[in-house]
C-alpha cells in the first residue's frame, strides 16, 4: 500500500520517497479545503519524482463552473480527483488526465461503480472509498472492481457541507475569508464539532477523526492500493511523525499519541445505520395486501366504525382485530351498520360502516378475515366479539 | 427562448401515504410523487405497499395525473437485492417514472424496466457537465439541486434539452443534498437512507477562534417559498414545480397543492400576474404551520438572511380538524376528526376550486346521532349538511392566534 498525503508548506520532502508515497494538491479553487503549498514547493515534488493528483472536490453551480473550466490548468499532475458528476464528465471530455472518483455521496453500491467504469472507460484510474463502507465490502470490491482503491485512514470526517455562509452572519463586525469554530449542540449531548466556513461554504466536521492506521494489517489485507492521511489541520510536528510513520508503519502509537483530536474507527467494523428504521414504523399497522379493514372511531361497548379497504365485509364473517401494540382479537360480524347508522348485510370497498364493539382494539386497529376454524364448534360466539 | 403565454409547468406534489396521493391530486397537482417500503429517504413515513402503489396510480391516471416513485436513497449492495423485482412491478402497474440519485439505482432500472428516470436533487446536480452525466444514464428530466437559481436552470435545460424541475416550496436542507451525514455518525442513523435525525434544527454553542460565543440554529433554514417567482419559472420554461413535504399533514397537501394550483391556472388564464390576489394566495399559505420563508436561491444565491436561527415553532392559528367522508340529507357532513373541537367552533371547508367554505357547526353529533359538545381526534363527527362538501375535501379549524 502507498501513502497519499497533502503537500503542505511543511512537508519535508527530503525525508520521503516517491514509491512509499504520491501527493494530493488541494488548491484554490478546486478544493474545499485548501492548502496551499506553493508553486516551488509543486515543482519540487514533480521534479524528485513524485506523483501529483489533482483534488477537485469543490461543488460548483454552472457560472462558477464555466468560469473554471474555462481557466482550466492542471500542471505537474498526473490526475484529478472529483466528486462532481458533471466535473468526471469535463474531465473526460476536454482533457486526457486520469480519473478518481471520490465516492463519498452515494455510490455505495458496487453497480454505480461499475456505471462510471462503463462511461469513463481507461479514463478511471481508480475511486476513493466511501468510510460508510465496512471492511468487509471493502475487501469485496478491492478484489472484484478491477480498478485501484483509496480509503481514508486517519484524519477528519466531514459531516455536513453547506454553500452558504453560516458563520459569518454571526460575527457580523468582521470580514474574514476562513472562520474556525467549535459547536456544540445545545439539544444532544454531542459536542466539539469543528466549523469551517470558507469560499465554498461552511463545513462542519465529526468531533474525533477517523482512525485506521493502528489496523494497518487489516488495511493491508483487504488490498486497498492507497490509505490517505489527511493531516492539514495537523502541526508541523505531528505532521512529521505522520512522515515517519510512512517511512515505517509499524506502530501508530506515538502518532495517535500526538495527534491532536480523539479518534473513532468510524463503520470499519460494520455498518448498521438502517437496522433503526423498521422502529419508525409499526408493523402492527403495516398496510398488507390481507387487510379488509381499519379501525376509524369506536364507542366502548356499542361499536367500531371502520373504512374497509378490501372488497367488503359481510355480516356473519369472522374477523381478527390486531390493534397497534398486535394484540388480536377474533370477532364475528353479528350486525352491521351503513354510514348513516343503518342495518345492512355488507359494507363495500372504500365505504364507511359499523360493527360490534371489539375490546382493546382503537383507531388505527386493522382488520383481517379470521383464519378458518376446523369446525362451526370453535366460530365465536356473540358474546365473545363484544367481550 | 420565451416561452408562450400558455406553458404552465407541472405541478408536483408530495404523497406520503394514499390519502396524501388522493388528496393533492383532487386539488389539483399534475403529478404526486411517493414511496414504497424501502429505497426512499423517508423510512419513517407511511409510504406505500405494492397495492397501494396500485391503487394511488390507477387513481392518478383516472383523473389524468402522473405518479413518479421515488428510489432516492444512497443504496448499499445489500438494499439492491429485490430492487429489480420491484422495479419490474412499478413497470407493470405503469407508474410514470422514477426518481433516482445513484447511477447504480439508475443502471438496475433501466435493465429491469425500463421507466422514465428523474434524478433525484439527492445527486445535487448543479452544472451543464452534471446534466449531461445524468443524460448519459438515461435521464429525461433532473431535479436540480436547490442551489440553483431560476435562471440557470432555464439556460441548463435549453443547452441540454433535459426537462428541468426545481423545488417550488417547502422545508429545506442546509447542506448540500445528499452531502450531510450528521445523522449517520451521531444517532447511528444513515441520513441518504432515510434516517434524517434533522440535526440541523438543533441549537448550537458556538464558540469562535478568538474564544467569543453565540448561541445559535445556524445551520436550520427558512422554508422555500416561491410563489412570488413564479413568473421566472413560467418564463424559463422550467417544466415541473415541486412541493416538498411527503412528511406532512393532509391540510398542507391540500393547501399548498390548492394555492399553488391556482396561481398557475391565474397565469394560464391571463398570461400575466399583474392583477393576481397575491395577498390572498399568500394569506393562505400562511395560514399552515410553517417556519419564515425564502426564496432561497431561486433568485440568487441564498444569503443570510435565509437561516432560521430560532427555535422551532410551526404552530399556527389554523388546525388540520378533519376530512370529508360523505355529505347527504340524512346523514349530514360526516367526517374524520384529526382535532377535537367544540360545538360552535369556526371551521372551514377547503374546497377543490375555489374560496374557503365556513361550516356551520352549531351543531355537532356523534357518528351513531347522539348530540355531543365536543370532538376529540379519531373519532367520526357529523355536523349538519353541506350540500358543496365533497368527498376528500379537508377542513382546518381556527383555534384563535397562536
Amino acid at each position: 500500500m502507498i501513502a497519499r498525503l497533502y503537500l503542505t508548506a511543511h512537508t519535508d520532502l527530503s525525508r520521503l520517497d516517491p514509491t512509499q508515497v504520491e501527493f494530493i494538491l488541494a488548491l484554490k479553487p478546486f478544493s474545499r479545503h485548501p492548502s496551499e503549498s506553493g508553486e516551488s514547493r509543486i515543482k519540487e515534488a514533480h521534479d524528485l519524482g513524485f506523483k501529483l493528483h489533482l483534488e477537485w472536490d469543490a461543488l460548483m453551480e454552472e457560472p462558477r463552473f464555466l468560469s473554471m473550466t474555462q481557466n482550466w490548468s492542471a500542471r505537474y499532475v498526473s490526475s484529478v480527483r472529483v466528486k462532481d458528476a458533471g466535473a468526471a464528465l469535463w474531465l473526460r471530455d476536454h482533457t486526457s488526465l486520469d480519473i478518481w472518483l471520490h465516492l463519498e455521496a452515494g455510490h455505495h453500491n458496487r453497480v454505480a461503480v461499475e456505471s462510471w467504469k462503463q462511461r469513463l472507460g481507461d479514463r478511471l484510474k481508480g475511486v476513493i472509498l466511501s468510510n460508510e463502507l465496512p471492511q468487509k465490502t471493502i475487501q469485496s470490491w478491492c478484489d472484484s472492481l478491477n480498478l485501484q482503491t483509496e480509503l481514508l485512514a486517519l484524519g477528519p470526517l466531514l459531516l455536513f457541507h453547506s454553500p452558504r455562509k453560516l458563520l459569518s452572519p454571526l460575527k457580523k463586525e468582521e470580514l474574514h475569508e476562513e472562520l474556525l469554530a467549535t459547536g456544540a449542540s445545545v439539544e444532544s449531548p454531542h459536542k466539539g464539532f469543528p466549523l469551517l466556513e470558507n469560499e465554498h461554504g461552511t463545513f462542519m466536521f465529526h468531533p474525533k477523526d477517523l482512525c485506521l492506521i493502528d489496523r494497518f494489517d487489516e488495511l493491508q489485507a483487504s488490498r486497498l492500493n492507497y490509505y490517505r492521511i489527511d493531516d492539514r489541520q495537523e502541526n508541523a510536528i505531528v505532521q512529521s511523525l505522520v512522515q515517519d510513520f510512512i517511512r515505517a508503519p509499524l506502530s501508530a502509537e506515538a502518532l495517535k499519541h500526538d495527534w491532536s483530536k480523539d479518534w473513532m474507527r468510524g463503520y470499519w467494523n460494520i455498518n448498521k445505520s438502517d437496522v433503526l428504521f423498521d422502529k419508525l414504523t409499526n408493523p402492527h399497522l403495516q398496510k398488507t395486501p390481507d387487510i379488509i379493514a381499519e379501525v376509524i372511531d369506536g364507542k366502548k361497548s356499542h361499536w367500531l366504525a371502520v373504512k374497509v379497504l378490501g372488497p367488503q365485509l359481510l355480516q356473519g364473517q369472522d374477523i381478527e382485530v390486531v390493534s397497534p401494540l398486535g394484540k388480536v382479537k377474533i370477532a364475528r360480524l353479528v350486525w352491521m351498520k351503513n354510514s348513516k347508522f343503518q342495518e345492512c348485510e355488507r359494507i363495500g370497498s372504500q365505504e364507511i360502516g359499523f360493527i360490534p364493539w371489539v375490546t382493546g382494539t382503537p383507531t388505527k386497529s386493522v382488520i383481517r378475515y379470521a383464519p378458518a376454524r376446523s369446525s362451526s364448534a370453535d366460530a365465536p360466539s356473540e358474546s365473545e366479539a363484544e367481550s | 427562448m420565451s416561452q408562450p403565454h400558455y406553458f404552465i409547468p407541472e405541478l408536483l406534489s408530495p404523497a406520503g401515504n394514499l390519502d396524501k396521493l388522493k388528496t393533492a391530486i383532487l386539488y389539483g397537482a399534475n403529478a404526486v410523487y411517493c414511496a414504497g417500503q424501502d429505497y426512499g429517504l423517508r423510512a419513517a413515513a407511511d409510504n406505500f405497499t405494492r397495492e397501494q402503489l396500485s391503487e394511488g396510480v390507477a387513481f392518478a391516471h383516472a383523473h389524468g395525473a402522473r405518479v413518479y416513485v421515488v428510489l432516492n436513497g444512497f443504496l448499499h449492495d445489500e438494499d439492491l437485492k429485490d430492487l429489480g423485482d420491484f422495479v419490474s412491478y412499478l413497470k407493470s402497474i405503469q407508474v410514470d417514472a422514477v426518481i433516482v440519485s445513484d447511477p447504480g439505482v439508475a443502471l438496475l432500472v433501466a435493465k429491469h424496466g425500463p421507466l422514465e428516470l428523474h434524478v433525484s436533487t439527492q445527486a445535487s446536480v448543479l452544472n451543464l457537465q452534471g446534466v449531461l452525466a445524468w443524460k448519459e444514464l438515461g435521464a429525461k428530466r433532473v431535479v436540480l439541486g436547490r442551489e440553483v437559481t431560476i435562471q440557470d436552470a432555464g439556460a441548463l435545460g435549453r443547452r441540454s434539452e433535459v426537462e428541468m424541475e426545481l423545488f417550488v416550496h417547502g422545508a429545506m436542507c442546509m447542506a448540500y443534498s445528499g452531502h450531510c451525514v450528521i445523522s449517520n455518525y451521531t444517532q447511528g442513523r444513515d441520513s441518504n437512507r432515510g434516517g434524517c435525525a434533522h440535526s440541523c434544527r438543533f441549537s448550537y454553542d458556538i464558540q469562535f477562534e478568538d474564544q467569543s460565543k453565540k448561541v445559535s440554529h445556524f445551520m436550520s433554514s427558512k422554508d422555500l417559498e416561491g410563489l412570488e417567482a413564479l413568473v421566472y419559472f413560467i418564463k424559463e420554461g422550467i417544466q415541473s414545480l415541486k412541493i416538498e413535504g411527503r412528511m406532512k399533514s393532509l391540510l398542507y397537501a391540500a393547501s399548498t397543492t390548492r394555492i399553488y394550483r391556482q396561481a398557475l391556472d391565474y397565469w394560464k388564464e391571463h398570461g400575466s400576474f399583474e392583477a393576481a390576489p397575491w395577498s390572498e394566495w399568500e394569506s393562505e399559505l400562511r395560514k399552515l404551520p410553517h417556519r419564515d420563508s425564502t426564496t432561497a436561491s431561486l433568485l440568487a444565491p441564498a444569503a443570510a438572511d435565509s437561516v432560521y436561527d430560532q427555535e422551532e415553532h410551526l404552530d399556527s392559528p389554523w388546525l388540520m380538524a378533519a376530512v370529508v367522508l360523505e355529505s347527504s340529507p340524512e346523514g349530514g357532513l360526516l367526517i374524520d376528526c384529526r382535532h377535537g373541537f367544540m360545538a360552535h367552533a369556526h371551521l372551514e371547508l377547503l374546497p377543490f376550486r375555489g374560496q374557503a367554505i365556513r361550516l356551520d357547526t352549531t351543531r355537532i353529533l356523534a357518528a351513531d346521532f347522539e348530540s355531543i359538545e365536543k370532538t376529540k381526534p379519531a373519532s367520526l363527527v357529523r355536523l349538519p349538511h353541506e350540500p358543496r362538501a365533497l368527498k376528500g375535501q379537508v377542513i382546518r379549524l381556527f383555534r384563535g392566534e397562536a
